[in-house]
């Protein structure tokens, strides 16, 4: 392919997924055109965003337009997770170590967000074409142009991009022309919600909080959004279809808040003030979500669980991803592999992160015996829903030689609860978000204690390699090549990118090994991005290294599960 | 050897602008005495926060020979946490080492 670029690149959809990558691909000067089946603003579930979101948001330059919205600022997530449990909230407060750290995200009404970020892309360049529905995306080999067949009222046509995104949504043209999308066996819900007007507003730090509370079939979700709306949700497995249809969808609906002491307190004295919807949402990923000239971005490409938020955050972290990727295979096409290979893993990473993180997170934290509960249920190693998921492989490996495993996925997110639980059982508007600094920081220390405590630190893998791969950079958006330290198969700790240096001092951990106050003494004398124990953290975790106290006895790391996208404090876990 | 309170205070404002310097990719905030450490607005992550503290421990020792635990059940157990910001975790230190002589340290932070 030449640099001459007469061929836009053609986005299908213009969700936030799609929006996104419009305005990635028009800030690095590209062509992009964006054909959207609806017209905006049209209705969406899907409302309470991450801060992760935002910080995309913020160095694509929109926040601007997102604030004067006037949204209800998110600052964190309360759960009320199995009976008879104390409230826990997720804070998202960080310090501001950029000026795209958010420390909240917005719960947003998905018609009007949706429409800001499209009509920003438009304004930015991209031509945008609304009721313009995707039929086919077809691709021609040997690096051809790929060709989006659309549909507008009784119009047809086709298009030629040099590249395609896929954000159709759950839709997903490109995975289900190809055969490729997976569905989950582990997550298989069904959601049943509506709106309220009214209720209880909470003050002071649960203010503008979404809350997450249990009951014996599920869990509810309950959103305040803005003109004193909530959106109340129940999610439910999808084996009470049955039930729902004998009683009808209003009353299910109504028997699901009743169960749920916390949804009746916040909505006496509100009003329903729309029809009840449902849904089944299957997870489900794609078999390969990028592939020739073609990148699967947000809901196109995998789905699930809407537990903690991470929706419309996977959607526009891919969509920058993809924009990134293509935008160098503009400029650098003999990369095709590696951008590929790229894309593939970073996003499978960010996905399966939050697969690991709800399978976990629902299967430790309910006490409750229902069809629902019990299905999620992690059944031990041999679980054979999770037979193609990666993380799930590892642990069970780490199970059969004799380590962590399964368990020790438990006990991590068991200390994830533990670190935001609140000190008090009810949830009241006196909360102060200061306990939960003590608990981290508690944590914290006991977490340094422990490295401190490691008189000799040894590299676990046979070999210690340096493996080529890439990041985006924050502001530019283009795709930059970096180092990262691996085994001997390639698996590698992304988090940091080190250099060659580094790799020579972790080799020589084999043959000899250093005190953790040796090691961190002499990270921090490389320098480089990230200190000496979040290094030192991520290897340990990764099981690239291991420490051993003065008696040589083990020293082991109270981990706790990883979130992703809600800043740095997430750090600590 | 003692060390004055003051001295201290800007020894640890050092520390922490060290820190701040280091977590920040852009922009890092400016380090003063009361620089909320703790809560929605602090500055450091929590386990930034701990290698300070830790870190404050070190000096203290081996610069001042003053022997001081400051992670501690009794700083956590406080209603009033030390590590609010630096100046409240100086005059912790301040409480800790004690008087001159009284065997709670080999030195101490004087007023």
């Amino acid at each position: 392919m030449t640099d001459s670029r007469r061929r836009p690149v053609i986005i299908a959809g213009g969700g936030p997924a799609g929006s996104v990558a419009a305005l990635c691909l028009t800030r690095l000067g590209h062509d992009v055109v964006v054909l959207e089946k609806e017209k905006f603003p049209r209705y969406r579930l899907g409302e309470s965003l991450l801060p992760g979101t935002l910080s995309i948001l913020a160095r694509l330059g929109v926040m601007d337009r997102i604030e004067a919205a006037n949204f209800v600022r998110k600052r964190a997530a309360t759960f009320l997770w199995g009976p008879d449990q104390e409230p826990w909230t997720f804070t998202f407060s960080t310090p501001r170590t950029a000026p795209w750290v958010y420390d909240h995200a917005y719960q947003v009404t998905r018609a009007e967000f949706d429409k800001i970020l499209l009509d920003a892309a438009r304004e930015r360049g991209a031509e945008v074409r609304e009721e313009h529905e995707v039929t086919d995306v077809r691709m021609e080999g040997n690096g051809g142009p790929v060709t989006v067949s659309w549909r507008n009222g009784d119009l047809d046509g086709s298009l030629r991009g040099d590249f395609v995104i896929d954000a159709s949504g759950s839709r997903g043209i490109i995975a289900r022309k190809m055969n490729m999308r997976r569905f989950d066996g582990y997550f298989r819900n069904m959601a049943v919600w509506s709106y309220y007007r009214g209720g209880r507003r909470f003050r002071g730090d649960l203010e503008g909080n979404i809350f997450s509370a249990t009951f014996r079939e599920g869990w509810i979700w309950i959103i305040p959004l803005k003109d004193d709306v909530y959106s109340v949700g129940a999610v439910v497995d999808q084996s009470a279809s049955a039930r729902m249809r004998a009683i009808g969808i209003e009353t299910f609906y109504q028997e699901c808040l009743e169960r749920c002491p916390l949804a009746m307190e916040i909505l006496s004295g509100a009003t329903r003030s729309e029809k009840v919807r449902v849904i089944r949402e299957w997870a489900y990923d794609a078999s390969s979500v990028s592939l020739g000239r073609a990148f699967l971005c947000g809901d196109s490409a995998c789905f699930i669980d809407p537990l903690f938020s991470q929706g419309v955050h996977l959607a526009t972290y891919s969509a920058m991803l993809a924009a990134a990727g293509i935008d160098h295979l503009y400029r650098t096409p003999q990369d095709h592999d590696a951008v590929h290979g790229w894309y593939e893993k970073s996003y499978r990473e960010a996905y399966n992160r939050y697969h690991e993180f709800l399978a976990a997170f629902y299967s430790v934290n309910s006490g409750l015996d229902s069809t629902f509960w019990r299905n999620r249920k992690i059944e031990g190693a041999e679980d054979r829903r999770f037979a193609d998921k990666e993380w799930f492989s590892a642990l069970a490996g780490q199970q059969e030689a004799g380590a962590g495993g399964i368990g020790e996925l438990e006990a991590r997110a068991a200390t994830l609860s533990e670190l935001w639980q609140h000190s008090r059982n009810e949830v009241t508007d006196q909360f102060d978000e200061t306990e939960l600094s003590l608990r981290r920081l508690r944590w914290a220390s006991e977490l340094m204690r422990d490295f401190r405590r490691m008189a000799r630190i040894t590299w676990v893998p046979r070999e210690a390699r340096l493996v080529s791969s890439f990041k985006v950079h924050p502001t530019s958006f283009r795709l930059e090549r970096q180092h990262f330290i691996a085994d001997e198969h390639g698996r590698a700790m992304t988090s940091y990118p080190l250099t060659e240096a580094h790799r020579r001092l972790f080799d020589s951990l084999k043959t000899h090994p250093l005190s953790y106050r040796e090691l961190a003494g002499k990270l921090k004398d490389l320098k480089g991005p990230g200190t000496p124990v979040q290094i030192i953290g991520r290897l340990t975790e990764n099981g690239f290294l291991e420490g051993f106290d003065r008696h040589g006895d083990p020293v082991r790391i109270r981990a706790a599960l990883r979130f992703g996208g809600v800043g740095a404090e997430d750090d600590i876990s | 050897m003692g060390m004055q309170r003051q001295e201290l205070i800007e020894r640890l404002t050092g520390l922490l602008a060290e820190a701040i310097e280091e977590e920040s990719s852009h922009d890092a905030r400016p380090a003063s005495p009361d620089s909320p450490l703790l809560g929605s607005n602090a500055v450091l992550t929590s386990l930034r926060l701990v290698t300070l503290i830790t870190d404050c421990e070190s000096i203290l020792e081996e610069e001042y020979q003053i022997h001081v635990t400051l992670v501690s059940e009794d700083a956590f157990s406080r209603r009033q946490s030390p590590f609010r910001t630096i100046e409240v975790l100086a005059d912790y230190i301040v409480e800790l080492s004690g008087p001159p002589g009284d065997g709670a340290a080999h030195s101490a932070v004087s007023e």
